[in-house]
C-alpha cells in the first residue's frame, strides 16, 4: 500500500509526510469505492506486509517480531514466519506494538445528545422502531479523530435522550476512511433493543415506566396471539369456503355442466371476493337465503367490514395490560350473536376473519422475545435492576444491564440469572449527589467478579450535563480502571477487544487479529496499557485511517 | 478506616487490616521491583529501608540481607512510590470555607475549616494519596492560606504538615459578586494591586507583606486566559512569581507560564476527566515541553479520589513526559505545597509516607497494595479476586 521499504525511510518525518500525501492520493478512489462495504470485491488486491512488530493478536499468544500480510483489506497471514508475496509492499514496524482496533460496547459516538426520532424526546417515551443509526452523524470528524487516536475503531451506539421506556434499537458502527476524511459504517444494525428504566426519575415515575414497558411486551405477545388466531381462523374459513364452493360447483355441475366449466374454479383466497359467489353466472348461485330485511343486511355488512378495530400492540385502554381474551376475536364459524341459527343462516354468516392491524412496534419486541435480538436495560438503582431481571424472566429476554451503578448490590441475582452487566462511567462519581449514581463504586467490577457476574466496560451514553463530549475514546483507560481491583486474569485489553466483540456478536468482524479477519490494526509506539504509548497509525480494512504526524504526537491525520 | 463507611466501602474495609506498627528503632525494609525516583523515573532501587518513621536508605532489591531487627516486606513486581499529593483540594472542608463578606481576606486559614472525620480523607488514602493541600474556596481575590494535611488521621485532629501557606489568590468569575467588590475583572485587579501596594507601603496585611518580602509563597487560581495575564502582569509589577493554577488555555499560555525566573514557579493543571476536550488535555504536555514545572489537582472530594492518577495518565496520553507526570504527582506537588522537605520523594531523611503500587502509578490498572505513613502501614488493600492472602499466587 505505502511504498515505504526501509525503516529509515518509514521513520523519516518529511518523507513520511510526502508518502502519506501520495498514499492519500492513491487511496482516495479506493476509499471512496469501499464506502459501501468494507470487503467489496475487486479492490486493491496487492499485498502489504507489516514486519518486525510485537503483535498482540488477542487470538493467541503475543507474537514478538511478527509479520502481518494484508491483502484486499483482510489479514491473510499472521505470525513469526509468513510467506511474503511477490511485489508486496513492506512496512517495517520495529519497536511498535500492533493490536486489533478497540471496541466500545456502550457509547454515544456521533450521536450528539438529541434523540434520533421525533417522539422519543426527553420526557416522552421512545419508540421501539427508532434506530440509533438514523441518528448517527457519520461525519462527526473531530470526535472520530479523538476516538481513533486512542485506538478505538468500533463503537456500539444506542438511541439517546429518551426519558424512560423502550427507546429503540442500537447499532454497532465501524469508523472507516470515507469520501470525507472519515465515515462510519454499520457493522451490525439492530444490535440490541434498548430499554431505559429511568433510574434518575422519581420512584413513582420509575414504577410507571416499568409498568409501561411490561405492558408493551405483553401487548406484543397479544399481538402474536391475535395473529396466530387470525391464521387459524383464516385457514378454517378458507377450508369452509372451499367446501361450500365445491358443494356449489357440484350442485351447479348437476344443473348444467357447461356453465360450471365456463365459471372456472372458485378462488376463495381473494380477500374482497364474496366467498359464496363462486361463479359469475347468476343461475347456479347458491340461494341468497330467505328474503332479508335491509337492516339485517346492514348488520351483516357492518360485522364484516369493521370488526372492532384491534391494535393489540397498544392495549392502552385495557386495565392491567391483561391480554384481550381470544373470544374477543370475531368468530369465523359460529353465528353472530342474536342471529337465529337455522342452517341457511349459518351458511350466510360465513365471514372472512379480519387481519389484525400491522404493529411494527410489537414486531420489534417479538424479535427480542424470540431471542433474535439481545436487550439492553439501562438502569442504575438496585430495585430497577431487579425489575429488569424480572422483565427478562417473564418474556425470556436475553438481558444485559447497562449502567449498573448498584449492580454489585444485587450481584447474586445477576449471577443466578447469568445476566451480564455493562459498566459505564467507571469513574465520575460525585459524592455530593444524591441521585441514581450516588452508590456508584470503583470497586463494582471486583464485587461482580467475585460473585461470578460477567461484566463489560463501556464509556456510556453522552450526558447533557457534560460540558463537552468526546465519547468512546477512553474505553481502554476505563477498562484499566475497572481492572484495577477486578482480580487477577482481568486483562483490560481483552475486555475492549475479544470480550467486547463476542458480547456484541461481531467476533467474525472485529476484536482479534487472525487470518481471514478484516485488517483493522492499531499500531502503538509501545504497550497500549502504558499511557506514554501513542497510537502511531490506524488501519481499517487495510486502509490508513489515521497517522500521527511526526514530532507532533497529538496532531495530524490521514 | 477510622470512620464509618457504608456499602461497598464497608465491604472492602472489612478485609482491610490496619497494622499499628511498633514505633521503635526496629527497621523495616519494603522490597519492590522498582521505585519512583525523585526525578520521576522508575529506578531499580526498589527497596526502601525505614527507621524511626523516616526513609533511611534506598537499595536494589537483592542488596537487602536478612538481619536481626530488620523486618522485610516483599512485593514482587511492585513499584514503591512516595505518597501522592493532591493540590487545591476541598477535602474535609467542602462548603465550610466560603467566606463571602470580604474580597480581600488574607487572615483566613483553611485549616480552621477542616473536618478530620470527613470520609473523603479515607477514600483518598485508599487511592494512594497520603497528603492534600487544602485551599480556601477561591471566591475571594485573597482567599487566605492553604494547609497541607495527611489523609491518615489517627487522633481527634488532622495531621497537618503545614498550616501557614501558601497564600491563595484567585481571579475569575468566582470572585465577582453583586453585593461587594469586585464585580468585574478590572475590579479584581484593582483590589489585588491595592492590597499588594498597601503591603509594600507598610499598611497592608501581614501575610501579604510576607509574600512581598519573599517569606511566604503564593499561589494564584486563574480561571481564564485573561486572569492568567492579569496575574502575571500584576505580580510581575511587584517582582513576584507565584504558582499559577490554570487548566483551560494552558496550551496557548505555555510559553508565558514556563519562563518566569529562577524561582521556577509551577503551574497546576486539572482535574482532567474522561470528558475533557483534547485541547485541554494537551495543556500539561505543552507546559512541560515549554519548560514549566507541572503539578496536578485531582478534584477531590468532588470527584473520585482516583481522579488524581487519571489526570496524570491523561496528561501523559496527550503528550506529557511520563517522568514529569510522576514528579507532578509527588515531589512537584510537595514543592507547591511547601512540604518538600518532609514528603514527596524517596530520599534518606524524608518522612516515610509511601505507597506500594502493583505497577507504574501512571498505568490505571495498577492498584494500591499498601500505604505507609511515618513508616507505619496504615492501609492494606484486600487481595484482588483470585489471589490468596499471601499475595503470591496469580493463578
Amino acid at each position: 500500500m505505502r511504498p515505504c521499504r526501509t525503516d529509515a525511510l518509514f521513520r523519516s518525518g518529511r518523507l513520511a509526510a510526502i508518502l502519506a500525501a501520495a498514499a492519500g492520493l492513491a487511496c482516495a478512489p479506493g476509499a471512496r469505492a469501499q464506502l459501501g462495504g468494507l470487503l467489496g470485491g475487486g479492490r486493491n488486491q496487492s499485498a502489504t506486509v507489516y514486519q518486525h512488530a510485537r503483535i498482540v493478536t488477542m487470538a493467541g499468544p503475543v507474537i514478538e517480531d511478527g509479520s502481518i500480510v494484508v491483502v484486499g483489506g483482510q489479514v491473510r497471514q499472521i505470525g513469526k514466519d509468513v510467506k511474503v508475496p511477490e511485489d508486496a509492499t513492506i512496512v517495517d514496524l520495529s519497536g511498535m506494538t500492533v493490536t486489533p482496533g478497540l471496541i466500545d460496547v456502550d457509547g454515544s459516538l456521533g450521536m450528539g445528545t438529541q434523540p434520533p426520532t421525533g417522539p422519543g424526546g426527553r420526557g416522552e417515551q421512545g419508540d421501539p422502531t427508532a434506530r440509533a443509526f438514523d441518528g448517527f452523524d457519520r461525519y462527526a470528524t473531530d470526535l472520530f479523530k479523538d476516538a481513533v487516536r486512542n485506538g478505538v475503531t468500533v463503537a456500539y451506539i444506542s438511541p439517546q435522550g429518551g426519558a424512560g421506556g423502550i427507546n429503540g434499537t442500537a447499532a454497532v458502527v465501524r469508523l472507516m476512511p470515507g469520501d470525507g476524511p472519515w465515515a462510519g459504517e454499520v457493522l451490525r444494525d439492530r444490535a440490541a433493543l434498548c430499554i431505559d428504566l429511568g433510574s434518575g426519575e422519581p420512584p413513582i415515575q420509575r414504577l410507571q415506566t416499568f409498568d409501561k414497558v411490561r405492558k408493551q411486551f405483553r401487548g406484543a405477545l397479544d399481538y402474536r396471539e391475535a395473529l396466530d388466531t387470525y391464521k387459524e381462523d383464516l385457514e378454517e374459513y378458507e377450508k369452509k369456503v372451499k367446501e361450500r364452493a365445491d358443494k356449489a360447483a357440484k350442485e351447479s355441475g348437476d344443473k348444467g355442466k357447461k356453465e360450471g366449466a365456463a365459471g372456472g374454479a372458485p378462488k376463495p383466497d381473494k380477500a374482497e371476493e364474496k366467498p359464496a359467489v363462486p361463479s359469475p353466472s347468476p343461475s347456479p348461485t347458491p340461494p341468497p337465503a330467505p328474503p332479508k330485511s335491509a337492516a339485517d343486511e346492514a348488520v351483516a355488512d357492518a360485522g364484516l367490514a369493521q370488526p372492532e378495530p384491534r391494535t393489540p400492540g397498544q392495549p392502552g385502554p385495557q386495565p392491567g395490560g391483561r391480554p384481550p381474551s381470544p373470544a374477543g376475536l370475531p368468530p369465523a364459524g359460529p353465528p353472530a350473536a342474536g342471529q337465529p341459527g337455522d342452517a341457511a343462516k349459518k351458511e350466510e354468516d360465513l365471514k372472512k376473519p379480519t387481519e389484525p392491524t400491522a404493529d411494527r412496534k410489537s414486531d420489534v419486541l417479538l424479535r427480542a422475545i424470540d431471542g433474535d435480538m439481545p436487550v439492553r436495560i439501562r438502569c442504575h438503582r438496585s430495585e430497577d435492576i431487579l425489575n429488569a431481571l424480572e422483565l427478562g424472566k417473564e418474556f425470556s429476554l436475553k438481558v444485559a444491564i447497562e449502567g449498573g451503578s448498584e449492580a454489585y448490590l444485587v450481584a447474586s441475582s445477576l449471577a443466578e440469572s447469568e445476566t451480564p452487566v455493562v459498566l459505564d462511567g467507571v469513574i465520575g462519581r460525585d459524592y455530593f449527589r444524591n441521585d441514581e449514581l450516588h452508590r456508584r463504586s470503583i470497586d463494582a467490577a471486583a464485587l461482580l467478579t467475585r460473585a461470578g457476574v460477567k461484566w463489560h466496560v463501556g464509556t456510556g451514553p453522552s450526558s447533557p450535563q457534560a460540558a463537552d463530549r468526546w465519547p468512546s475514546r477512553f474505553v481502554l483507560l476505563s477498562a484499566q480502571l475497572a481492572a484495577q481491583h477486578a482480580g487477577v486474569g482481568v486483562d483490560a485489553l481483552r475486555l475492549v477487544t475479544t470480550d467486547a466483540a463476542e458480547f456484541l456478536g461481531i467476533s467474525d468482524k472485529a476484536g482479534r487479529l487472525a487470518a481471514g479477519m478484516p485488517a483493522d490494526l492499531v499500531v502503538w509506539t509501545g504497550d497500549p496499557l502504558d499511557p506514554g504509548s501513542r497510537v502511531d497509525q490506524v488501519l481499517v480494512g487495510g486502509e490508513l485511517l489515521y497517522r500521527a504526524a511526526k514530532n507532533e504526537p497529538r496532531e495530524g491525520m490521514k | 478506616m477510622r470512620h464509618p463507611v457504608r456499602g461497598i466501602l464497608a465491604l472492602i474495609a472489612g478485609a482491610v487490616s490496619l497494622t499499628a506498627g511498633a514505633w521503635g528503632q526496629d527497621r523495616t525494609a519494603i522490597i519492590c521491583a522498582r521505585a519512583v525516583a525523585p526525578d520521576g523515573t522508575l529506578s531499580d532501587l526498589g527497596a526502601v529501608v525505614i527507621a524511626g518513621g523516616k526513609v533511611e536508605r534506598l537499595a536494589k532489591a537483592d542488596e537487602i540481607k536478612e538481619q536481626a531487627g530488620l523486618k522485610i516486606v516483599r512485593h514482587e513486581g511492585a513499584v514503591i512510590c512516595p505518597g501522592l499529593i493532591d493540590l487545591c483540594s476541598a477535602i474535609g472542608e467542602f462548603q465550610n470555607n466560603l467566606e463571602r463578606a470580604k474580597a480581600v481576606d488574607p487572615s483566613v486559614s483553611a485549616i480552621d475549616a477542616v473536618d478530620p472525620g470527613d470520609p473523603a480523607l479515607g477514600r483518598a488514602l485508599r487511592a494512594g494519596i497520603t497528603a492534600v493541600m487544602i485551599t480556601p474556596q477561591p471566591s475571594n481575590v485573597i482567599s487566605g492560606v492553604a494547609a497541607t494535611v495527611r489523609t491518615w488521621t489517627a487522633g481527634p485532629r488532622v495531621d497537618a504538615l503545614r498550616t501557614d501557606g501558601p497564600l491563595v489568590f484567585a481571579l475569575g468569575t468566582s470572585v465577582f459578586s453583586t453585593d461587594r467588590e469586585p464585580t468585574s475583572r478590572p475590579g479584581a485587579l484593582v483590589l489585588l494591586r491595592g492590597a499588594l501596594a498597601a503591603a509594600r507601603d507598610g499598611k497592608g496585611a501581614a501575610r501579604v507583606a510576607q509574600v512581598l518580602a519573599g517569606k511566604l509563597d503564593a499561589i494564584v487560581i486563574c480561571e481564564a486566559t485573561e486572569d492568567v495575564d492579569g496575574a502575571l502582569r500584576t505580580f510581575g509589577e511587584f517582582k513576584l512569581a507565584p504558582h499559577i493554577v490554570h487548566t483551560a488555555d494552558a496550551v496557548e499560555l505555555a510559553p508565558d507560564l514556563a519562563e518566569r525566573g529562577p524561582s521556577r514557579p509551577a503551574t497546576i493543571v486539572g482535574p482532567y476527566t474522561f470528558t475533557s476536550s483534547p485541547r485541554t488535555l494537551e495543556g500539561a504536555g505543552a507546559l512541560e515541553r515549554a519548560g514549566a514545572d507541572v503539578a496536578f489537582t485531582g478534584g477531590t472530594p468532588l470527584g473520585e479520589a482516583a481522579g488524581l492518577r487519571v489526570t496524570a495518565a491523561l496528561a501523559v496520553r496527550y503528550g506529557m513526559d511520563a517522568a514529569a507526570a510522576r514528579r507532578g504527582l509527588t515531589v512537584g506537588a510537595a514543592r507547591v505545597a511547601g512540604v518538600e522537605g518532609r514528603v514527596g520523594s524517596l530520599k534518606p531523611g524524608m518522612d516515610a509516607d509511601i505507597v506500594v503500587f502493583s505497577g507504574d502509578p501512571l498505568r490505571l490498572e495498577s492498584r494500591v497494595i499498601e500505604v505507609y505513613v511515618n513508616g507505619v502501614r496504615v492501609y492494606t488493600a484486600p487481595p484482588p479476586v483470585g489471589q490468596d492472602e499471601s499475595g503470591g499466587s496469580y493463578e
